[in-house]
């Protein structure tokens, strides 16, 4: 009896200690061990894209720069974005950890997110990319220009570049590539959803895309990486299957090892076309490693401690970690958000009252805390950050603040009506299914919600949550109620809203089942002019709809960082050949070509 | 002797049908559909989809779809990743040596050190020497390995940085390397196997020194040390040698979640992956290899037992 006593009480603060220590608050690990994590590579950062969500995790956070309130200023730095890009220094290796390892190397067949897209950007170049202001230049390509109606587009390649086989980039190169994307898994959405009909090439640098129908933001999908990204076609048909374990393209590096889910390392290319605006060739860094690490606190640990020198992530509670360290934040604070939808296609759900009453009644600021995102996310009102030039006050004024009593006096009245559409007797309560993965910051964020639902005295909710694959494969087969779910991103706002507001019989990305002829005609009229100020006007309209509707729900906004050693210099003010300012890191993706690290 | 082999072998053959027919047939259950992985939520090509699922054979029927991978499996062709197009036998191939010697690093570990502290918990019982392991082993039973994996990263990577926080390098990029990316995975992977093992030693070892033979020996005037090491030890390691066999073949596929933690390339990582993206060829794949190394993991331990204990080579 006394050995027991004597066990036990030295067991009890030994195992304390090891938690303790383990789940510490300084610059070390979080607890968790996010196994599900290596399945974001399922879905793709919105890059001027049109595939329209990413990873179905309801809302992050949103950083802010400055530390938390009542937290010491952290010996951080957040680094001061939109200084160009400084001359560099040769030499050296940035090693870098990512969420989830790239499913493939291929831009029309395999899925790329953003760990993915980090690779990618070192091998391949896009035609254009996106500016600090938002909109797109060239960047293979020296110029493009539309026709009147927006179905004609004339690009023009910058000369005298080759891929890193030697080969030529020509206009013919473009072409053959399309002759590829059209049976690609990836590319042939992107390709339907835009109506791409052909691509020709008319001399050596000019290449002419016709579109079926006009789309004034066509050359954001240039951006992205199943379409825009060049890559040789040749060596493509050769051998598709293996193309991604030698991929060829015009990039500042070249694949040097492929060690699946461990370390994949470029090394830096001997006829890379580009130099710095002070004429140093590029890229400065002798080569660039990336090693994914799903665990959030490893990745965060393996960057302080060194085996690695910089990370990325798409999770508000590393980048609260990550400002405790001693490394140089980049954080971006941009349109993607988490939050989740309702499927109009289910009873109840099909009522507006219902929806507008349940939008009422979710605490976004409470959800935010639930997360752990507060100073760091911003609440969310429309598909747009505040931040983002399209985000516009009446559309703001339009979403609900939280209002308890008004979301009741909605539901009663659906509770009250005998024609309701869920068939349950008057008085009756409704029934509501909430689902999210299985992810603990979510968790916490739907028994939030929850509560406040339930606490209403007039909703039943149900909590479910599903692995991933399970998740999305739920809101494919409208197979959902209320799920989890996440919106926009930093590209055209066309990518993700016009697929999302189409006809559900024909887009799958129309999610929550919504058909609206008129908010679809506005989404439609916002890609046949590129006149700035009304296309603006016309997504306020789209998400004043939106938000009148009460289609989906926001959690906050979703701040990203690449965190890296203070000796790395260049990571967000890439720029463009132009001399053009790049967006900066949206979803914790950067360009490496003016990278450099200052103590070699 | 073929008569062994020929029931070994029956027995093997019996076991893979077995599994290899319920893991297809419970991730046939399982919601979700590989071509939602490749393709995403994105918008799709009605034309490209029909023809993801004709290549994948994803609408033949279930049977159909289980007797052609059998078949093909027989010759060695396990078929290709739907996610990454990798042929599976080359990425089991790759991954296996990573998971194997994690594996075989831990039990390594965990019996050096559960031998000695085994044998002196029996040797010393209820003495204080005997209190304060038993003390250490219910802590590391009760720590959780990733629990334990994290304060492992914290202090060896992050306090003292003597050792990387993630990440594996191969054997063929210098055994130093190595060692050094292996130590803290397979470390956190051995404690809780340790104390497994410590106390199976301990109380097989307190049953042996109870025998007469023991008695015997001390009377003879035989050294502690001698009787304990050479006559009492071997005896009572014969339930260890089964563990360490289940053990062994329990890791290979179930360090996934060390594997995720230290961001290792093993087989575990690929597993969990495979499921979530419902990569149903790779998920078969190295079902049927952790399968078939159960069974040749425990047969060479029944081999064992002939070498540990003469009498059962009499027999």
């Amino acid at each position: 009896m006394r050995q027991r006593r004597v066990v036990t009480a030295l067991a009890i603060p030994l195992v304390l200690a090891f938690v303790a220590a383990s789940c510490g608050s300084d610059s070390d690990s979080s607890s968790e061990v996010t196994t599900g994590d290596a399945t974001e590579e399922t879905t793709a950062p919105d890059e001027g894209e049109t595939e329209e969500t990413t990873a179905p995790d309801e809302g992050e956070t949103e950083a802010t720069t400055a530390p938390d309130d009542g937290e010491e200023a952290a010996e951080t730095t957040v680094a001061e974005s939109a200084e160009p890009a400084e001359p560099g220094v040769y030499g050296g290796t940035v090693s870098i950890g990512l969420e989830a390892e790239a499913n493939g190397l291929r831009p029309w067949e395999d899925g790329c997110a953003s760990g993915c897209v980090n690779m990618a950007r070192t091998i391949y170049d896009p035609l254009m990319a996106q500016t600090a202001e938002g909109n797109y230049e060239g960047y293979l390509a020296e110029s493009i220009e539309a026709n009147e109606d927006f179905t004609v587009w004339t690009l023009t390649l910058r000369p005298g570049i080759t891929f890193s086989n030697g080969v030529p980039l020509t206009a013919q190169s473009i072409a053959d590539m399309f002759a590829i994307q059209q049976g690609g898994a990836i590319s042939s959405g992107t390709i339907a959803t835009i109506s791409l009909n052909s691509v020709e090439a008319t001399d050596d640098l000019t290449v002419v895309y016709t579109l079926e129908s006009g789309n004034s933001a066509f050359p954001s999908n240039l951006a992205g990486v199943s379409l825009g990204y060049v890559f040789e076609p040749a060596a493509a048909a050769a051998d598709p299957d293996n193309f991604g374990f030698a991929p060829v393209g015009t990039g500042p590096f070249t694949l040097d090892k492929r060690d699946i889910d461990n370390e994949t390392v470029v090394v830096r290319s001997d006829n890379y076309w580009r130099t710095a605006e002070n004429g140093d060739q590029l890229p400065y860094l002798d080569s660039v490693v990336f090693r994914p690490i799903p665990d959030e606190g490893t990745r965060l640990d393996a960057a302080v401690s060194g085996t690695t020198n910089a990370m990325m992530t798409l999770r508000g509670a590393t980048v609260r970690d990550a400002r405790e360290t001693d490394l140089t934040m980049y954080e971006f604070l941009g349109s993607d958000t988490g939050g989740g939808m309702f499927n109009t296609a289910e009873v109840p759900l099909d009522d507006i009252r219902v929806r507008q009453g349940l939008n009422k009644m979710n605490d976004q600021e409470r959800v935010i805390v639930a997360l752990g995102n507060d100073g760091i996310s911003e609440r969310t009102t429309q598909w747009f950050s505040s931040s983002s030039p399209w985000w516009t006050q009446e559309a703001a004024d339009t979403y609900p603040d939280f209002d308890f009593p008004g979301g009741q006096a909605l539901l009663q009245e659906y509770i009250d009506d005998p024609n309701r559409s869920d068939g349950k007797a008057v008085g009756e309560k409704i029934d509501v299914e909430l689902s999210c993965p299985p992810d603990p910051t979510l968790l916490a964020a739907m028994q939030v919600i929850e509560q406040v639902w339930s606490g209403s005295e007039q909703v039943n909710v149900n909590l479910t949550q599903f692995d991933q694959a399970t998740h999305i494969q739920n809101a494919l087969n409208d197979e959902h109620k209320a799920h989890c779910w996440r919106w926009s991103g930093e590209g055209d706002p066309s990518a993700s809203l016009n697929p999302f507001l189409a006809d559900p019989e024909v887009s799958v990305g129309n999610l929550p089942n919504n058909r609206d002829d008129e908010t679809f005609a506005l989404a439609v009229a916002a890609i046949e002019t590129d006149d700035i100020d009304e296309r603006k006007e016309l997504y306020s309209q789209i998400n004043q709809r939106i938000n009148e509707q009460a289609i989906i729900w926001y959690s906050g906004g979703t701040a990203t960082a690449i965190a890296v050693d203070p000796a790395i210099r260049n990571v967000d003010n890439w720029t463009l050949p132009s001399g053009s300012p790049g967006v900066g890191t949206p979803s914790a993706v950067t360009f490496y070509t003016e990278m450099y690290l200052s103590d070699q | 002797m073929i008569k062994t082999i020929a029931f070994i072998l029956l027995r093997l053959i019996a076991t893979l049908l077995a599994v290899t027919f319920l893991t297809f047939a419970m991730v046939a259950l399982l919601p979700g559909d590989p071509v939602d992985t490749i393709l995403g939520t994105a918008t799709r090509d009605p034309a490209v989809e029909a023809q993801i699922r004709e290549e994948l054979n994803l609408d033949d029927p279930f049977l159909v779809r289980y007797g052609n991978w059998l078949g093909d499996a027989v010759t060695g062709d396990l078929g290709r990743s739907y996610i990454t197009s990798q042929p599976v036998a080359d990425t089991i191939s790759q991954r296996l040596p990573v998971t194997f010697q994690l594996a075989f690093m831990s039990i390594f570990m965990s019996v050096l050190v559960a031998i000695p502290i085994g044998v002196m918990g029996a040797y010393k019982q209820s003495k204080w020497q005997d209190t304060a392991s038993s003390a250490a082993v219910q802590v590391a039973l009760s720590i959780p390995n990733f629990i334990f994996g994290i304060f492992l990263i914290w202090l060896f990577a992050v306090q003292l940085g003597w050792l990387p926080a993630s990440n594996w390098n191969r054997f063929s990029d210098g055994v130093v390397d190595n060692m050094r990316t292996a130590l803290l995975p397979a470390l956190a992977l051995a404690l809780a196997q340790m104390a497994v093992f410590s106390r199976l030693i301990r109380s097989d070892m307190i049953s042996t020194l109870q025998e007469n033979y023991i008695l015997s020996a001390r009377a003879k005037g035989m050294s502690d040390r001698y009787i304990l090491f050479r006559h009492a030890l071997r005896p009572s390691s014969l339930s260890l040698m089964t563990i360490v066999g289940i053990s062994f073949g329990a890791l290979l596929g179930g360090t996934v979640v060390i594997e995720t933690l230290f961001a290792i390339p093993g087989l575990g990582f690929s597993l969990i992956n495979a499921i979530n993206g419902r990569d149903i060829l790779l998920i078969q794949g190295i079902t049927v290899f952790i399968a078939v190394m159960f069974v040749v993991i425990n047969t060479i331990v029944d081999l064992l037992y002939a070498v540990l204990d003469p009498r059962i080579r009499r027999k």
